[in-house]
């Protein structure tokens, strides 16, 4: 299951991350038709988007739950 | 007006959440004493100096007044299980071989051969003598000396005079702790009234599950004093405030070591919004988005804690048997991290962590953390897990054994080199140095000032601190 976190401190923004890695954050998904999403590395810095900014420690965490999901993966593979 | 600028806001000097105090009033079962035990809040209010995090001069003086003078842990006792076993630890330029004799005995010497100074030892592991690999000079296991190659051509070597040099070995809760003053208190002594926030928990039951040795690019002192405080999860593990009571964790000093406590299964002080029991077990469990209320983990009517406490005994109990039921809530949901000056940090109850923090060889911007993961076990004795290196470029979380702690270090490790490298800057900026909290810095002040007294600093830095630091560099040539 894709994991999408709220920020504690900043409800609006939810937080996933993709096949490859990067980290995915969407304000308010709520939807009127303004809603802004930005990608970012794992230390919190902009890879593309229109939403520029993102707590880099909740980047770092939902990397860190992709890095272990794709070595679980891996690991059930070489079972 | 806002809360910067408020004198009346901070007043209280407490966060404006419950205190452990108030929440060990919820608990469910009995609580033991010691854990209502507060000590003295105040160290002080001043500022530290980043010398002693960046300058040589400050290593240099470690290795002549610290590090030769206090007790340190070098290894776990099942990892010498049989007579012949060793272990070599390594602290700056001087390296100990501690070794379990024939008749059962831990005993620790200087890993070095009396010939010509190689290191005697270059890993742990089994012997049945110590043989140095250069010239083939020997020693038995309780040091003496043993054979001598070409013996006719060393006419003053004699085996009275020729033992390998003792260093002091005791040990305290399955841990082998090494002290090179032949002077120092013994160990237990240093350790004052410690055990008795051990006993419901004894470590010496315990097994190394894992242990990883990660090498970080900062300051040993750098390193370890990201994981004194709680202070730091609000914006380093920003994913736990809900079930985190960040701010409202408690803080003691006691002798030689000090003790935080912090509040899990109770939300942080500084959220805007309320997480149920649910919300708080999401997180716990790792199933994903902490707002969505419908899984009903958590019975209608029992709050977080009391639910967590309770899976925590069932957990426990193919394991520790009945006795689960003694323990109480906070004693399963809460963190309880020591640390024992300098640099060893036992986890009390079952948090089932231990770390060490150690420079990286002689070298003052590099350090080595050791995390142990000890579980409890029934039955007999797992075999210790090996250590596992985590190189400069690698990570915690290339070391899946460490579960979802591993994402955790990840976090911390954003921060200890950046600290590091930060503190070249504040030191030309800012020369009274960092500012920690008053309260929630504790640890760590009584940290500093048991190291202004080891090492004969004082706490201002502009002014005692560079004369004694530049009279010991000329005492030392
Ligand atoms: S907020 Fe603590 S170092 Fe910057
Ligand atoms: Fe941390």
């Amino acid at each position: 299951m894709a994991r999408v976190l709220r920020h504690p401190l900043n409800r609006s923004r939810y937080y996933s991350f993709e096949e490859d890695g990067r980290v995915r954050v969407d304000l308010d998904r709520t939807g009127d038709g303004a809603e802004r999403s930005g990608h970012f590395d794992d230390t919190g810095r902009w890879l593309d988007g229109d939403l520029k900014t993102a707590d880099p420690q909740m980047c770092r965490y939902l990397y860190s739950n992709w890095r272990l999901a794709r070595a679980n993966a891996a690991g059930r593979e070489n079972d | 007006m806002t809360e910067l600028d408020d004198a009346a806001a901070h007043r209280s000097r407490r966060s404006r959440g419950m205190s452990y105090q108030e929440v060990l009033d919820t608990d469910t079962h009995e609580v033991p004493p010691v854990l209502r035990l507060q000590s003295d809040s105040f160290l002080g209010d001043h500022d530290v100096p980043v010398d002693r995090f960046i300058d040589r001069a400050y290593h240099e003086l470690e290795k002549k007044r610290l590090w030769p003078f206090v007790w340190q842990m070098a290894c776990r006792e099942e990892e010498i299980p049989n007579p012949g076993d060793t272990c070599v630890y390594d602290i700056v330029d001087t390296s100990i071989l501690v070794v379990r004799t024939e008749d059962g005995v831990i005993k620790a010497y200087y890993n070095v051969c009396q010939h010509q100074g190689r290191r005697l030892r270059d890993h742990d592991g089994p012997a049945d003598e110590f043989r140095c690999p250069y010239h083939g000079w020997c020693w038995h296991l309780d040091g003496t000396l043993r054979r001598v190659p070409s013996r006719w051509d060393y006419p003053t070597v004699k085996r009275e005079s020729f033992s390998l040099k003792e260093v002091r070995a005791e040990t305290w809760g399955g841990f082998v702790f090494v002290n090179m003053d032949p002077e120092a208190q013994p160990l237990l002594e240093f350790l004052g009234d410690i055990d008795q926030h051990f006993e419901r928990y004894p470590l010496e039951d315990r097994f190394i599950a894992a242990h990883t040795v990660k090498y970080l690019e900062c300051n040993w002192k750098t390193a370890q004093e990201a994981f004194m405080e709680g202070y730091h999860t609000i914006a380093t593990h920003p994913q736990i405030l809900a079930a985190t009571g960040d701010e409202m964790g408690q803080y003691d000093a006691f002798g030689n070591y000090s003790r935080a406590i912090n509040i899990t299964g109770i939300a942080s002080p500084s959220l805007r919004w309320t997480p149920t029991a649910n919300d708080m077990a999401a997180l716990a469990f790792n199933t994903g988005d902490p707002t969505d209320d419908d899984r009903g983990l958590v019975p209608d009517g029992m709050s977080f804690r009391e639910w967590g406490a309770q899976a925590g005994r069932e957990q426990l109990r193919p394991v520790l048997g009945d006795a689960v039921d003694e323990l109480c809530d906070s004693e399963l949901m809460d963190a309880f991290f020591f640390t024992v000056f300098p640099n060893f940090h036992p986890w009390a109850a079952y948090n089932q962590i231990v770390y060490r923090f150690r420079p990286y060889g002689d070298e003052h911007e590099k350090s080595i953390m050791d995390t142990y993961i000890l579980a409890p076990f029934s039955g007999e004795r797992p075999p210790p897990a090996k250590p596992h290196i985590l190189d400069f470029d690698e990570s915690h979380l290339d070391a899946p054994e460490l579960g979802a702690l591993a994402e955790i270090f990840y976090q911390d490790e954003l921060n200890m080199p950046q600290v590091q490298r930060g503190m070249h800057t504040l030191r030309k900026v800012k020369p009274s140095g960092v500012t920690y909290g008053v309260y929630q810095y504790n640890k760590i002040r009584h940290f500093h000032n048991l190291y202004e007294d080891y090492l004969g600093v004082g706490k201002d830095g502009e002014t005692r601190e560079e004369d004694t630091v530049a009279g010991t560099g000329k005492e030392g040539s």
